[in-house]
């Protein structure tokens, strides 16, 4: 290094650089600028001095980079700018991210010092020295190197340290403080760094790799310099910390890739309106498909997408674009749309309206949903529906007006004829006349059981519980000869009334069934935390295990009389309120436990 | 409980023959001694009304109305009958093959009938019909 210029080796390590660095004063005039800056702007130093010139350049202080500088000069901080455009001398703008560090001496800040990364790609450098003289670097070079926005290391042609800057020392660790400055032996934890270095100090130009440090990802830079004579002076080696970078771009691609694979890989299609009054907006792929036309073959326009709406749809699409265009955030509808083949087609239609831009733009990204399969088994349910409706109807009629008058002619049989039958005629009388009565029962619990299911939609109030039960009980037992019941319930619940009754009825009716003569209890208990009802007697006879109690149809045992319909019924009420029933374990007891959670 | 004169006849409008045989042979065993008339279908009984108003038939006791019939159900019948001032005091009463519907009661009301399932017992036909019988 001896007889060498110090500010000359340095101004020649900065220039192998493919980074650009600035050297400007307190003012915002360029002192000094690299090889990667003039590449970049095709020009002299000469020219680029009398280019960027300070703040008289900008007699309206609108240029944001002098606004930066003098911030930084103003604050002494350092200044970390993530996207930066910087119009190169091809014309073409790119983006750069820059820090601006202040170069501070005693205190005082006596000039910054700027790096600027290409966001796009590495800005073209070639190795060799630069010819160009800049202005005199007029303050210490350790100043400008502790000021250096980038980690920075020198090293010379013997690969020994020459100099570090405080950054790299933070990032790296210190030199070790014996003589002992050979790169390999400070930094035998950086195999990568060691071989980088030795490679472009054999190679030339300039290469970067990425070292992850800990947690930390650092690009590390190298470029090989020379003095002026051609001779090699070192190389310069710069490390700048990625990882938040690299967090973002992580970030960014994944969620690029959720985009494709939506748009691409669903069956939604996906459209995007820059503003919510917008004529022509993104359709993705699938908008097209869904309405049976290639990609891109109609204008993806608001206009197109209204005019293949179904008419009879039309104002609940309209009610909903009203909606929000004065201010509603989010919307759903569903309606017909034409197809390129003049067929119809069921479409969810959903999105969502950010809130507007500088521009009071406001911008709608949704997606529309072939919902066409769905309707039409919807449509399909509600037509079985109404042919089930009509079946209980006749069933409820036609099945049993023959049942009746089949129990009406036997009995007529029997009370004319008796005497004259031998017993066992009257016998099988008898049982035609039982079977009649319970086909009768039968179709009068499938009634009931279907019923149910038009009682979901009854409106809830609030019901008296204690009331209901007590007239359920009146009912049972008007003249107080039956087993009693003891009643003991929270006194109001927001419920179906009608559906409530049919509960407590047959959970009542079940209890004096299956009972022995034992008061009937009627409570509630906290198990889990929850408040549970029970319904429960002593049962006559200890009841046989049976699965599936609570399915249409299914009894507690062939002896047991009943159309074996009542608890499910009582599982439709409880499930319309959102509750759980079943049978308790305990074989002795008939005793039903139920929830009753908040009503629909 | 409705009383009924005993001289004028007890009216059926049924479209089953099974039904309306059931229902005179109960007439016939309970105390009321009325005559008993049955239609099968609601035109055969209007038109006989339209005699009624001629003067030409006796005014029914009570007429006993099937819903349940083809061409003109029971609710049809009922209306074209309260249609004639003559016969809106006219007792009636709708036999329902279900009573809980919740929307044919509220019909019988409004038509000022009253209704009832149908019978299942010969005897609970007949004491029902006994109740009818004006008191002695």
């Amino acid at each position: 290094m001896t007889g060498r210029d110090d500010a000359a080796w340095l101004r020649a390590a900065l220039d192998a650089m493919h980074d650009m660095v600035l050297i400007k004063d307190p003012g915002s005039r360029l002192q000094w600028a690299n090889r990667s800056f003039l590449d970049y702007y095709s020009m002299s130093q000469e020219q680029l001095i009398d280019l960027i010139d300070g703040p008289q350049s900008d007699p309206d202080d609108t240029l944001q980079y002098v606004r930066d500088d003098q911030h930084v000069v103003r604050t002494a901080d350092h200044l970390d700018v993530p996207s930066e455009a910087v119009t190169g001398g091809d014309g073409v703008a790119r983006h750069f991210h820059t820090l601006k560090s202040p170069i501070i001496d005693d205190g005082v800040v006596v000039g910054t010092v700027g790096v600027s990364r290409s966001l796009d790609q590495l800005p073209p450098t070639s190795p060799g020295p630069n010819h160009v003289e800049a202005k005199s670097l007029s303050r210490p070079l350790r100043l400008l190197i502790d000021a250096f926005p980038l980690a920075m290391l020198l090293v010379d042609p013997v690969l020994q340290v020459v100099a570090d800057s405080p950054r790299w020392a933070n990032h790296f660790g210190s030199l070790h403080a014996s003589a002992e400055h050979g790169l390999a032996s400070n930094y035998p934890e950086l195999p990568g760094l060691v071989e980088l270095v030795r490679r472009v100090m054999q190679v030339g130009g300039t290469d970067r790799i990425q070292l992850e440090v800990g947690e930390a990802v650092f690009e590390i830079d190298a470029g090989r310099w020379h003095y002026e004579d051609n001779t090699v002076g070192g190389v310069i080696v710069t490390a700048a910390d990625v990882t938040e970078l690299i967090q973002r771009q992580k970030l960014l691609e994944a969620a690029n890739q959720r985009h494709d694979l939506m748009v691409h890989g669903t069956r939604l299609g996906i459209w995007d309106w820059a503003d919510i009054t917008a004529s022509e907006g993104y359709w993705s792929p699938n908008v097209f498909h869904i309405m049976g036309y290639e990609d891109g073959e109609i204008p993806s326009t608001l206009a197109n997408l209204m005019n293949a709406t179904h008419p009879d749809d039309l104002p609940v699409v309209a009610e909903t674009m009203k909606k929000l265009q004065t201010g509603a955030d989010s919307f759903e509808v569903e309606h017909r749309i034409r197809t390129k083949s003049g067929a119809y087609k069921w479409i969810l239609a959903s999105g969502a309206i950010a809130e507007p831009d500088e521009n009071g733009n406001r911008r709608m990204v949704g997606a529309m949903q072939d919902i066409d399969d769905r309707r039409k088994v919807q449509s399909e349910l509600e037509r079985i529906n109404v042919d089930l409706d009509h079946f209980v109807h006749v069933a409820a009629h036609d099945l049993r007006e023959p049942c009746r008058r089949q129990l009406m002619l036997v009995d007529l049989m029997l009370e004319d004829h008796q005497d004259e039958l031998s017993e066992p005629v009257v016998g099988r009388l008898r049982q035609v006349q039982e079977q009649s009565r319970r086909m009768l029962d039968l179709i009068g619990a499938f009634r009931t059981l279907t019923n149910t299911r038009g009682l979901q939609t009854e409106p809830t109030t609030i019901v008296d519980l204690q009331q209901l039960v007590d007239d359920v009980v009146a009912e049972h037992d008007p003249d107080g000869s039956r087993a009693p019941v003891t009643v003991d319930l929270p006194r109001l619940l927001q419920g179906h009334p009608t559906l409530l009754r049919v509960l407590f009825t047959n959970l009542i009716d079940n209890a004096y069934k299956y009972g022995r003569g034992d008061a009937i209890g009627v409570r509630t208990v906290i198990e889990e935390g929850r408040q549970v009802y029970v319904v429960e007697n002593s049962l006559a006879e200890p009841m046989g295990v049976v699965s599936d109690l609570f399915k249409p149809f299914v009894r507690g045992g062939s002896e047991v009389a009943g159309s074996g319909i009542g608890l499910s019924i009582c599982r439709r009420a409880v499930e319309a309120h959102h509750g759980e029933i079943w049978l308790d374990d305990d074989l002795t007891h008939f005793r039903i436990k139920f929830t009753l959670g908040e009503s629909s | 409980m409705t009383t009924i004169p005993a001289e004028r006849p007890i009216v059926m409008v049924d479209d089953d023959a099974v039904d309306t045989e059931l229902m005179s042979i109960c007439v016939e065993r309970s105390v009321l001694t009325n005559p008993f008339l049955s239609f099968d279908s609601g035109n055969s009984f209007l038109a006989h009304m339209e005699s009624v108003r001629d003067g030409k038939q006796a005014m029914p006791a009570i007429v006993f109305l099937d819903i349940n019939m083809p061409t003109m159900d029971g609710f049809a019948v009922l209306n074209e009958l309260r249609a004639h001032p003559e016969f809106t005091a006219l007792p009636v009463v709708v036999f329902l093959s279900n009573s809980d519907n919740p929307a044919d009661v509220a019909r019988c009301e409004e038509l000022a009938a009253g209704f009832r399932e149908k019978f299942e017992r010969i005897a609970d036909c007949v004491s029902y019909l006994d109740r009818m019988a004006p008191a002695v």
